[in-house]
């Protein structure tokens, strides 16, 4: 399987290639707001607030005379930024967590398992909510409650693909042929899983978004004025009859992504189909004894 | 063969479209399957043993699957029933035996279940009735303890009890025609003999004609009154028992008999190289780059096989093509 | 070289929760030895332990009782710096194939791993290495690029027995390694096999429930029946001369491809509740001539000559 392969097989189909359209031209928008963006997010200037789309706002203004367009370019690159690293921190926190409880086994995966029971047994928003109250507001501690509360989920998933793998033929042998555990984790039963990690992840983060957004929709988040899918839904609630515009512009962009990255998760899923990808010559293969 | 075949096939002809080609998994192939009588059907992994019996029991559907040719059982063509049709025939005029009876089970249905919804969905009777006659069945497949097994759940049984279970649930329609797909290759060699045995009874109790399909061929030579061998979707040999094993004419033939590490042997010869890939198969002789003896004429394989006076087919370039051949000066 | 003294390992079977937890020997006081340069055939029905057997040489388990003893080393004692190179003498071929090899890695690869493992090598070398060992199993040197699913079981048996040879080891267990084949491929396997025995100075262990495989490529003989040996031979021509039950009945299952010489078939059901068995032989409740003392107690190894050893009361 080449990542190339792939690829070709994701923008084969029109929707799965919206939805990768949709990702890439984010997060590049996000990336390259400072440069893109055609006003300052930040600037404040109450004269035009609330003003209508025009050539210096080309989305209108909000409540403070910011530009809308501006703020949104400059919110996908906190909000897909956030995105991108909780996924990234959760997902490092739980392979080497569920990779050392599942493979290592013993008193070590019992008692680790033991604190993803703890913490699975929580409704995870209370949980987070509950992090976030005792940390504080902000980007770093709702990020840090955000992986906290997830990683136990990811561990018990990867713990049970390691186990599975831990018992298959091939581990068995490159056991016998001299490898050490670590070499076995890392050559073997990672790249194994890798793909339905991907998969996993891509599927989840739409949720992460969507949490990112409502923490700092109740002002437990990002904090004003820097520019936030969330925080602008929280400020143009009190528009919503009069602009509504101040509020589905944002509400649209998050509706996007959710939708692009679910999308994204199930074509990812097929197309990493391991039948898929091994069963091109599959008839050739033997089928009875 | 004096009297009328149950089961005749004609040039049965399967292609399944896969990414990448069209299969063909069977490739004319024609026999027939007289009452009382076994016909062993022989070939390695692939060659369309399997895909032969899905097709009888009008199992081999899906997209891309074509199935031509003609499947005659009892005067009815079984390629144009229904599938309504067909379902009612299956199990009562024509059953079937798998390999892996593990795998044949609903593991969360006990076996007695199996046995009473096979019979009730055949028979107007009770579910009492229809315990009776399964209790009467599992014993007569030797079985100890059968009312004991009906309530048992298949992981609770061994293979070979497994076996015998599935055995007599396809004998307890008394079906005319029993396929067994490699009944017994998943068992021991202890145990493979006694599966040998239950369907020898059976034959000799309701008459059964029998399709014996086995990669193995000493279980064929057991059991078989006349032997096919396949290779590719061709049947490229086919003779009675006695004949083929004696005077084996097809190189695959001779070859997979050079095959086996028999008891007392010092070094066996096998033929090199493997099968070809099935994909887009063209009409040279599959055989033709393991064969040892290759001709001109190998390239064409869609012939008419060779038939020797006493009833020999061969599908071999060597022997000819054409009607029936003198058997002498051909061996 | 390989020395088995004893050997045990008993399983916990039933149902721990309820305190019904009965012991299963897998493997019960099995005594073996087998010379440099010569293959131990292992044949027996599902079950009887000859796969843990196998797994105890390996060291992928410890037995419960007695030791392994390989070239002076208890394999399961030794010191972790001996350890390492015992466990580099002790190779192993199974018989799922396609399990056994990373399915993401190109035969290359998977033949290079075990050299990785205890060689430094330049991947330069690697990979002339891992070409040299596919052609000695019969592929070509080319195959080394391609993936699991891209060869067919045979080869792809080629590929793990090359695995095998890549650190010249002195014993292969040989798990039903072509039970799975095609006949004939089968028979190309099992010819690879005894060349490569002869030019690299392998020994084997070959299990398998096959008896004529087994006949045709080792130079002993043990029949196993329910963990225990019930019968050894030590050359394969007196395969014949079979005395015990088992083994006689085990022989007598091997269908011969020739209609003439059909062997009898049979009709009683012939099988026990493993779980059930007692004190004495355990092949008891299956013996057709199991006399009183068969109950009493357990039948042990006897020579009847130098080449042949039963461990049944009713053979002299």
């Amino acid at each position: 399987m080449t990542v190339k392969a792939v690829v070709i097989k994701l923008a084969g189909r029109k929707l799965t290639a919206a939805c990768l359209f949709v990702v890439l031209a984010l997060t590049l928008g996000g990336a390259l707001a400072p440069f893109l963006a055609p006003n300052d997010p930040n600037l404040v200037d109450l004269g035009k607030k609330l003003s209508g789309p025009g050539p210096e706002f080309p989305l209108g203004a909000d409540h403070l005379g910011r530009c809308i367009l501006s703020r949104l370019m400059h919110g996908a690159r906190i909000s897909l930024g956030t995105a991108f690293l909780v996924m990234f921190l959760t997902i490092a926190a739980s392979i080497v967590i569920g990779a050392l409880s599942g493979f290592r086994g013993g008193l070590l995966d019992g008692l680790l398992m033991r604190i993803c029971d703890m913490l699975l047994a929580f409704p995870s928003l209370v949980l987070a909510l509950a992090i976030i109250g005792m940390l504080g507001p902000g980007l770093f501690n709702m990020m840090m409650a955000m992986v906290s509360v997830q990683w136990a989920w990811y561990a018990r998933i990867i713990r049970g693909m390691v186990l599975g793998l831990k018992e298959s033929g091939f581990v068995l042998s490159a056991r016998i042929s001299g490898a050490s555990g670590p070499v076995i984790v890392a050559r073997h039963i990672l790249p194994n899983i890798l793909s339905q990690i991907i998969v996993l992840s891509t599927l989840d983060m739409g949720w992460v978004i969507l949490h990112i957004s409502g923490f700092s929709f109740l002002g437990l988040g990002i904090q004003p004025p820097t520019p936030e899918w969330g925080a602008m839904l929280n400020d143009g609630r009190q528009f919503l009859r009069s602009n509504p515009s101040l509020m589905v512009y944002p509400g649209l962009m998050i509706l996007m992504v959710v939708t692009a990255f679910n999308l994204l998760g199930d074509a990812l899923r097929d197309a990493l189909d391991p039948r898929e990808i091994w069963g091109e010559n599959g008839f050739g293969k033997q089928t009875s004894a | 063969m004096e009297n009328k075949p149950l089961l005749k096939v004609d040039n049965l002809r399967v292609s399944i479209n896969v990414p990448g080609g069209v299969v063909r998994a069977l490739n004319g192939v024609s026999f027939q399957i007289n009452a009382g009588k076994v016909l062993g059907l022989v070939g390695e992994s692939g060659c369309g043993k399997t895909v032969t019996c899905l097709s009888l029991m009008g199992l081999m559907k899906g997209q891309g699957i074509e199935v031509t040719g003609k499947v005659e059982l009892n005067g009815k063509d079984l390629l144009s029933l229904s599938p309504r049709e067909m379902r009612t025939l299956r199990g009562r005029e024509m059953a079937i035996i798998l390999q892996n009876p593990m795998n044949a089970f609903n593991p969360l249905v006990t076996v007695g279940r199996h046995f009473t919804e096979t019979i009730k969905s055949h028979l107007p009777a009770s579910e009492k009735e229809a315990r009776q006659t399964a209790i009467g069945y599992l014993r007569r497949a030797g079985l100890p303890n059968p009312g004991r097994i009906m309530d048992q759940y298949p992981f609770q049984l061994s293979g070979g009890m497994l076996q015998r279970a599935m055995i007599a649930i396809a004998m307890s329609m008394s079906p005319p025609v029993l396929l067994a797909d490699e009944p017994t290759t998943s068992l021991d060699a202890t145990l493979r003999l006694q599966i040998l045995g239950q369907i020898a009874i059976l034959i000799k109790e309701h008459n059964t004609g029998v399709l014996l399909v086995s990669h193995d061929l000493g279980v064929i030579a057991r059991l078989a009154d006349e032997v096919a061998v396949m290779y590719c979707g061709y049947i490229v040999e086919m003779a009675t028992a006695v004949e083929l094993f004696n005077s084996p004419r097809h190189p695959y033939t001779r070859a997979l008999m050079a095959s086996r590490p028999g008891l007392k042997k010092k070094r066996i010869n096998p033929i090199g190289g493997q099968p070809p890939s099935l994909i887009n198969l063209d009409k040279t002789c599959p055989f033709f780059e393991r064969c040892p003896g290759t001709e001109r004429a190998c390239l064409n394989y869609e012939m008419e096989p060779a038939i020797f006076s006493n009833g020999h087919l061969v599908r071999c370039a060597i022997y000819g093509t054409g009607r029936r051949k003198a058997l002498k000066g051909l061996a | 070289m390989l020395d088995l003294r004893n050997v045990s390992r008993r399983y916990s079977a039933g149902n721990r929760l309820w305190g019904r937890n009965r012991m299963t020997e897998a493997v019960a006081g099995v005594s073996l030895s087998l010379g440099e340069g010569r293959c131990l055939g292992l044949v027996g029905e599902s079950g009887c332990g000859k796969s843990t057997l196998g797994r105890l040489v390996l060291g992928l388990e410890k037995p419960d009782g007695g030791e392994v003893v390989f070239r002076g080393h208890n394999i399961h004692t030794a010191p972790p710096a001996d350890r390492k190179e015992l466990r580099r003498n002790l190779q192993a071929v199974f018989q799922d194939c396609c399990g056994s090899v990373n399915p993401m890695h190109t035969a290359g690869a998977i033949i290079a791993e075990p050299l990785k493992n205890y060689h430094r090598m330049t991947p330069a070398e690697e990979k002339e290495m891992a070409e040299e060992l596919l052609s000695k199993v019969g592929l070509s040197p080319w195959d080394s690029r391609k993936y699991p699913h891209q060869f067919s079981g045979g080869q792809l048996q080629r590929v793990c027995i090359a695995r095998a040879i890549a650190l010249r080891p002195g014993l292969i267990i040989l798990d039903e390694a072509v039970s799975s084949l095609d006949i004939s491929v089968q028979a190309q396997v099992l010819n690879l096999l005894a060349d490569l025995k002869e030019d690299f100075k392998l020994s084997y262990i070959f299990i398998s429930h096959d008896i004529e495989a087994v006949c045709y490529i080792s130079d002993c003989i043990a029949v196993m029946y329910l963990g225990r040996i019930v019968e050894y031979i030590d050359d394969p021509h007196l395969i014949d001369s079979l005395r015990h039950p088992y083994a006689i009945k085990l022989m007598s299952s091997v269908l011969h491809p020739r209609p003439g010489r059909r062997a009898p078939l049979e009709y009683k059901f012939d099988e026990i509740d493993v779980s059930t068995a007692s004190a004495g032989c355990s092949y008891v409740p299956r013996c057709t001539a199991a006399v009183k003392s068969c109950y009493g107690e357990t039948p042990l190894l006897r020579a009847i000559n130098n080449k042949h050893r039963v461990a049944c009361f009713r053979v002299l």
